[in-house]
C-alpha cells in the first residue's frame, strides 16, 4: 500500500528542489550553525582519536575490562554502531523493493549513516584486540608462517561480514549518487567544483539508456542487500549465540539483533533527517508525514523488542536451567538493575507514545524519543556483554564492570566522530536523492 | 552519428513523441531525462539484457572459490583441532562465501554497469548542446537519428515541433 506522492512532498518545481538540495554545496552563505556544530563534533572526534592512540600505545589496561568481563564497552559499542550501520542500507533497500515513495528524501541520509557507522564499528574490535597490528591475520594470505585463518571463529565471520557489507554499501550508495553528482557538475559555477564533481560523476549524461541499466542495477542490489544485511547482523548475533554462556546461547539472538539494528537505525535516521531538515530548510520534501510513518515503524520495533525480551525470560523459566533462571533474576535485580530497567523503559515503554499521532508528527518529541531509543539500544548492547560475563557459570568468577574515562572517551568520541563525518558529508554531497525527489514532485504535480 | 534533439516539457509528452517518431520511421537513438522514466525503458534498445544473470554467475563463482579456499586451508594447508570440531565444518563454512559472494555479485554488476554504459567517459558531445543542462531539471530530450537530406531533416524537425517540442537542435553524438 502506498500513499499518493502529494503526501510526501510539498515542493513542485524541479528547479526549486535542485536549488534547495544543492544549496549546502554551492550557495555562498555563512552556514554559522553548521560551523558551530562541526567545531563541537571535531572536539569529540579528536577525543576519539586520542583515546584510540592511547589504547594502542599504552594497552587495553586503560579500559575497564577485567579477567571476567573480557569484552566490555568496545564490543558493546561495536554492536551498537554496526546495528545503526546495518539499518541504513536495510531501510533504503527495503523501501526501494517495496516501492515506497517516501524513500526518496531520506534514503541518501540513511545510506551515508550506514557507511560512517559501519566504518566506526569496524574500528572497535581492532581497538579491543590488544594487539591491533595482528588484525591482518584475519585475511587469508600466503605468509611465511604457514598460517591460515580459523574459519570456525566468530571473529572471522565478523570480519568478512563487515568488510563485505561495507564495500557492498559503498557500491549501492555510489551508483545511486552518480546522477546527482552529474547535476552538481552541470550546475556548479566554479571550474574546480565542476571538475571535481565531474570526475566522480564519471561523465553521467542523464541518458535514458543509462537510467535503464542503473535502475535495474539498483533494484538488483536492493534485492541482494536485504539478505546481506540480515546475515551480517545475524552473524553479530552469532558472536554471542555461538558461545556457551547463560543469556547468550539463544536461538533468538540473530533475528533479535536484526530487528534491534533496524530499530536503532530508524531512531538514528530520525535524529539525522530532523537535523538536516532544520539546518538546510528541507521541510518541503522531508515532511511531517515522513516522521509519522517512521514513528509507526519504530512502534512496531518497540513491540518486537518487548516480545523478544519476554521470550528470553520465558525461555529461562521454561528451560528449567538454574543458571539461566538465576541469570534472568540477575538482570532485574543484580548489579546493573537500573540500566536494565532503563533499557526496558527506553526500548519498550516510552516508544508506546507513538500510538498517538502528535508524538509522531511533532519533530522535537519524535527526536527526543528517538534519542532515548538509541540510549536504550546502547544500554541493551552494554548489558548483553556485562550481564552475561558478570554472572557466568562459575560463581567465584563473578565480577562487576566499571567503565573508565577511556571507555567513556571512546564512546562519546565515536559519537562525535560520527557527527563530524556526517556534517562534512552534508556540505559535500547532496543529502537527498535529487532525481528521485524530482520524480516525486512530478508525480505529485500530476496527482493534483 | 548526427542526431536531432527535441526538448519536451514532460515525460508524457516525450513518450508520445517516441511513439509518433517510431510511426514515422524516425530511429529513436536515446533520450535525456531528469529522472528515470519507467514507461520509456521498453521503447529503447535493450542494453541491460542479462545483467542479473551475470551478477548471479559472478556471485556464485566467487562464493564457490571462497568455499574452496576455506576447505583447502582448513583441511590441507593448516589443519587445526578446535575443540574437536570437524576440520571441514561445512555449516559455518557457508558464512564467508555467502557474504563475499553477495559482494562479488555487486562488484560484477558495477563492472557490467560501467561496461554497458561506456562510463567513465568524462566528456561527451551532448554536454556542448545548450539544451542539455535543463535535462538535470525539467527538460526531457529526445534524440532521433537525423535524416540525411536537408529537406528530410527540416521535415523531421517540423514533425518534432508538431509533437510539442519546445526546441530542437542538430547534434553530432
Amino acid at each position: 500500500m502506498t500513499s499518493p506522492a502529494t503526501h510526501w512532498i510539498e515542493a513542485r518545481e524541479a528547479q526549486t528542489i535542485n536549488d534547495k538540495i544543492m544549496a549546502p554545496l554551492l550557495a555562498r552563505k555563512s552556514w554559522r550553525n553548521w560551523w558551530i556544530a562541526t567545531a563541537i563534533a571535531a572536539i569529540f572526534a579528536i577525543l576519539f582519536l586520542l583515546c584510540i592512540a592511547l589504547v594502542f600505545t599504552v594497552g587495553i589496561g586503560l579500559l575497564g575490562n577485567n579477567t571476567t568481563i573480557v569484552w566490555g564497552t568496545p564490543l558493546a559499542n561495536y554492536v551498537w554502531w554496526i546495528g545503526i550501520g546495518n539499518a541504513g542500507t536495510l531501510i533504503s533497500a527495503l523501501l526501494l523493493i517495496t516501492r515506497q515513495k517516501w524513500r526518496s528524501s531520506i534514503n541518501r541520509s540513511a545510506e551515508t549513516m550506514t557507511l560512517i557507522a559501519v566504518a566506526i564499528a569496524g574500528l572497535f574490535p581492532i581497538i579491543h584486540l590488544g594487539r591491533p597490528l595482528y588484525f591482518l591475520w584475519l585475511m587469508p594470505y600466503p605468509n611465511s608462517m604457514g598460517l591460515w585463518p580459523q574459519w570456525r571463529s566468530a571473529l572471522i565471520w565478523d570480519f568478512w561480514a563487515i568488510l563485505s557489507y561495507l564495500l557492498f554499501s559503498i557500491i549501492f550508495w555510489y551508483v545511486g549518487l552518480i546522477p546527482d553528482l552529474a547535476t552538481v557538475r552541470d550546475t556548479a559555477t566554479t571550474p574546480w567544483r565542476s571538475k571535481l564533481f565531474g570526475a566522480f560523476a564519471l561523465g553521467w549524461r542523464n541518458s535514458a539508456l543509462h537510467w535503464k541499466v542503473q535502475q535495474r542495477f539498483m533494484l538488483t542490489m536492493a534485492g541482494l542487500a536485504v539478505p546481506l544485511v540480515c546475515s551480517v547482523h545475524s552473524i553479530v548475533g552469532l558472536d554471542f549465540a555461538a558461545s556457551l554462556m547463560p543469556g547468550w546461547e539463544e536461538g533468538i539472538f540473530p533475528p533479535y539483533f536484526v530487528v534491534g539494528a533496524m530499530y536503532s537505525g530508524f531512531a538514528m535516521v530520525v535524529v539525522l533527517i530532523a537535523g538536516v531538515r532544520w539546518g538546510f530548510g528541507f521541510q518541503s520534501f522531508m515532511t511531517k508525514n515522513h516522521f509519522d510513518v517512521i514513528g509507526k515503524i519504530m512502534l512496531m520495533g518497540a513491540w518486537v523488542m518487548g516480545i523478544t525480551y519476554a521470550v528470553e525470560w520465558f525461555g529461562a523459566w521454561y528451560g528449567g536451567d538454574d543458571t539461566e533462571r538465576a541469570f534472568t533474576a540477575f538482570e532485574f535485580v543484580g548489579h546493573y538493575w537500573p540500566l536494565y530497567w532503563l533499557m526496558l523503559a527506553c526500548n519498550v515503554f516510552i516508544p508506546q507514545l507513538f500510538w498517538w499521532k502528535r508524538f509522531r508528527v511533532s519533530i522535537p518529541l519524535i527526536v527526543v524519543i528517538s534519542i532515548l531509543v538509541n540510549v536504550g539500544m546502547w544500554d541493551e548492547r552494554l548489558l548483553i556483554v556485562w550481564n552475561t560475563l558478570s554472572h557466568g557459570y562459575l560463581a567465584s568468577m563473578w565480577s562487576v564492570f566499571w567503565p573508565t574515562l577511556t571507555d567513556w572517551g571512546l564512546m562519546f568520541g565515536s559519537l562525535g566522530f560520527f557527527a563530524f563525518l556526517y556534517l562534512i558529508y552534508c556540505r559535500i554531497i547532496p543529502t537527498s536523492t535529487m532525481y528521485e525527489v524530482r520524480e516525486l514532485a512530478h508525480d505529485a504535480a500530476g496527482e493534483r | 552519428m548526427n542526431v536531432l534533439l527535441a526538448e519536451f516539457g514532460s515525460p508524457e509528452a516525450l513518450i508520445a513523441a517516441v511513439h509518433a517518431a517510431r510511426r514515422r520511421n524516425l530511429e529513436v537513438v536515446d533520450a535525456f531525462t531528469p529522472f528515470p522514466v519507467k514507461e520509456l525503458a521498453p521503447l529503447l534498445p535493450e542494453i541491460d539484457r542479462g545483467q542479473r544473470l551475470v551478477m548471479l554467475a559472478g556471485g556464485l563463482l566467487i562464493g564457490g572459490l571462497c568455499y574452496l579456499l576455506e576447505w583447502w586451508t582448513a583441511t590441507i594447508a593448516y589443519p587445526f583441532n578446535s575443540g574437536g570440531r570437524p576440520l571441514h565444518s561445512w555449516p559455518v563454512f557457508f558464512l564467508f562465501p555467502f557474504e563475499f559472494g553477495v559482494l562479488a555479485a555487486g562488484v560484477v554488476g558495477l563492472v557490467l554497469l560501467l561496461f554497458k554504459t561506456g562510463l567513465p567517459r568524462p566528456h561527451h558531445p551532448i554536454f556542448e548542446c545548450d539544451l542539455y543542462a535543463r535535462s538535470n531539471v525539467d527538460a526531457f530530450l529526445l534524440a532521433v537519428k537525423a535524416p540525411a537530406g536537408a529537406q528530410d531533416l527540416e521535415a523531421a524537425r517540423a514533425f518534432l515541433v508538431a509533437q510539442g517540442a519546445a526546441a530542437t537542435r542538430g547534434v553530432e553524438l
